[in-house]
């Protein structure tokens, strides 16, 4: 070893070691990506682009635009649209709603917690197939239990998943009950991360309760209510199950999601272009939400 | 006017085997107008319930609180006419400073023009007026620390409850905001019940300190009284770096300490202050008018910087602290004999722990100066 002082402080052995370093710290980062990203591309990139591409061919391969233009014209789809968007617009807010309401009453539960928190849970993981059964029992209209309890004081009987007015309505009553047990959690885990000296703070101060909520529980709710909003949104989209349980989409269209009608078109009427075409539409629009939404959320909420 | 006068509160929570548990045994006590009070004690004392039962955040379990000479005991913590700093500030984290500051006006509705004056008055007092926009992650802990007064003094109440606000400081930080705390108390005329477990911070603003421990009061008095004649072993204990030394005169070694007629040795215990103590080597005469404690062995000695803080050990084992003037050189190792003036020997029941009334030793010099500070250690 006949180093020289300026070889040994030269700091090129140590520059070579860094970067050898860097080197494999960036492999294992690809490593590390490489299993959720061959999942990613294989099952939701490269169909969407297949149904893309499919989309604007017709069978022989020519590039056409025959398929969207049969969606202007196409009066099932528009109520589908509609359907749709009412849907939506309902069940994202009223999930948003009814979860902070029920995690906002289990933070002040003092007693038997574990059992408020499991039957707020419990609806979430129940099956869609077999929470959908069970609420066809109750909007059964000669023994359902809703109408038997309307029965006895005395209200109107409607057939509520029979009549194009109230189907929906009734659906939507179901997926909000049914996701709302899970997002308590999420609402439920915010709401006692916050510190409870805030609530003294402001009550010292002479803050009511409903002003406190306004004013400081629900702005530093907004990461979670941001969260709850996308995520239902996209749930709205996905909506299926029920339909196949409770209505098959009728009566009279009344219930038919978006999804529903893919799949509709593709497996039922075997117009496969069609069906993908709506598929892009349906991406498209849920896309454009929810950019949207976390675009008009971001500048707005709080992150510690 | 804001005084605050309790009786005989107590609390008690019910504890995991069914019973209750008392945190409070009847704490009595009357705080003027203007008073700065310090509730010192160790912690789980019952120092912070005292203060959250006196804002009404927390209801006593018997006992009345006035406020302002209203019966407060049911009332609302927003209708007592006071404000409060948390320990952790409680500072509204998605809030700016200025929001902060006018968060308890804003919920009273108070008119914008009000608003407006005081939130001048209080940036201009707390210096906090280049950090209106800022969020509290964005601030250090005594700009925090600051706002949270700040959200306090803008309230316009006159009484102001404050639970370990500066634990959370570092020292020098802590030091700068004690002093200021007690100019800002002075001018504004506040009445400030401060909780705290640092003795330092009690017995620098506090005008009376009530030193809390097991639930219950040991002594209320004024800093310098507190410091001079603690009421109980806890309290000469607690109070004072070093603590007071607590020697049993006749131990199993048996002292030299001649202890007046009428006083039973087996049932009374010894206090001195570690800045009182004399130490002489062993064979040397005591100072003439010193009562001589026992003869020790210097264990530990330690310098910091302004004093020497010298560790002996009494033959029964019992561990006596002298604080003496740095040139002071003792080996470890030496012989001493520990002696101190009789004035600042102070006698404590050994079962009830309090202090037996006066010092019943005979005063070798009663024109001896009583003020603490006057006297120095007398090293040979």
């Amino acid at each position: 070893m006949n180093r020289t002082p300026s070889a040994t402080w030269s700091g090129a052995a140590s520059s070579d070691a860094l970067r050898r370093r860097r080197r494999s710290d960036a492999g294992f980062a690809y490593a590390a990506l490489t299993p959720a990203f061959v999942i990613l591309v294989g099952f939701t990139v490269l169909p969407f682009i297949m149904a893309a591409w499919r989309s604007i061919h017709d069978r022989s391969g020519e590039l056409t635009g025959k398929n969207y233009e049969r969606m202007l014209h196409d009066g099932v789809f528009h109520t589908v649209i509609q359907n749709q968007l009412v849907y939506t617009a309902v069940t994202v807010p009223a999930t948003v709603a009814v979860s902070l309401a029920l995690a906002l009453l289990g933070a002040k539960v003092v007693r038997a917690k574990a059992w408020v928190r499991v039957s707020f849970l419990a609806p979430a993981v129940l099956p869609i197939v077999a929470a959908g059964t069970i609420w066809v029992y109750f909007y059964q209209p000669n023994f359902g239990v809703l109408n038997a309890a309307l029965g006895a004081v005395g209200l109107p009987q409607p057939n509520w998943l029979g009549q194009p007015d109230t189907a929906l309505g009734a659906m939507m009553v179901v997926a909000i009950w049914q996701q709302a047990g899970l997002f308590v959690l999420f609402y439920l885990a915010a709401l006692l991360t916050q510190d409870p000296q805030l609530r003294e703070a402001a009550r010292i101060e002479g803050t009511g309760p409903w002003m406190f909520f306004r004013r400081v529980t629900w702005p530093l709710l907004m990461p979670t209510t941001l969260f709850v909003g996308v995520i239902a949104t996209a749930n709205s989209f996905k909506q299926v199950d029920l339909v196949f349980v409770m209505t098959q989409g009728g009566p009279a269209d009344s219930t038919k999601l978006m999804l529903y009608y893919v799949w509709q078109t593709a497996f039922g009427q075997f117009r496969q272009g069609y069906s993908a075409a709506i598929t892009v539409a349906l991406v498209a629009i849920l896309l454009t939400i929810a950019v949207a939404q976390i675009r008009l959320l971001d500048k707005r909420i709080h992150y510690r | 006017m804001s005084s605050v006068v309790l009786r005989d509160v107590r609390k008690s929570f019910p504890s995991r085997r069914g019973g209750q548990v008392a945190v409070l045994s009847g704490i009595d006590t009357d705080v003027a107008d203007g008073e700065f009070l310090a509730i010192l004690g160790p912690s789980g004392c019952g120092k912070s319930t005292l203060l959250r039962i006196i804002s009404g955040l927390e209801a006593p379990t018997s006992g009345s609180i006035h406020i302002n000479g209203a019966d407060v005991t049911g009332t609302a913590p927003e209708r007592r006419e006071l404000a409060m700093v948390f320990q952790n500030y409680a500072l509204f984290p998605h809030l700016d400073v200025r929001e902060n500051i006018l968060f308890g006006l804003k919920s009273r509705r108070e008119p914008r023009d009000l608003q407006g004056r005081r939130l001048r008055e209080t940036t201009d007092l707390l210096g906090l007026d280049a950090l209106l926009d800022r969020k509290p992650s964005e601030l250090s802990g005594g700009q925090r620390q600051r706002v949270a007064l700040g959200r306090a003094l803008v309230s316009g109440q006159r009484l102001i409850l404050m639970d370990e606000p500066l634990s959370n400081l570092d020292a020098k930080l802590r030091a700068d905001m004690r002093i200021e705390l007690k100019r800002i108390q002075r001018r504004l005329g506040l009445t400030i019940i401060y909780v705290t477990h640092d003795q330092v911070e009690a017995m620098t603003m506090a005008d009376r300190v009530m030193m809390l421990a097991d639930g219950g009061v040991e002594q209320l008095a004024a800093p310098a009284e507190i410091y001079a004649a603690p009421a109980s072993v806890t309290v000469g204990r607690f109070i004072g770096s070093p603590p007071m030394n607590i020697i049993a005169p006749f131990g199993r070694a048996g002292g030299a300490l001649p202890l007046p007629a009428g006083v039973d040795a087996g049932r009374t215990l010894l206090g001195v202050r570690p800045e009182r103590v004399s130490l002489v080597s062993e064979g040397l005469p005591c100072p003439d008018d010193e009562v001589q404690i026992g003869a020790a062995e210097v264990v530990v000695n330690e310098l910091l910087g302004a004093d020497r803080i010298v560790t002996t050990e009494m033959a029964d084992g019992t561990r006596v602290m002298v604080r003496v003037t740095p040139d002071v050189a003792v080996a470890e190792g030496a012989r001493v004999t520990l002696s101190a003036p009789a004035d600042h020997l102070h006698l404590y029941d050994r079962t009830s722990r309090r202090r037996l009334e006066q010092s019943p030793f005979p005063q070798s010099d009663p024109g001896a100066d009583p003020a603490p500070t006057a006297h120095m250690p007398e090293v040979r």
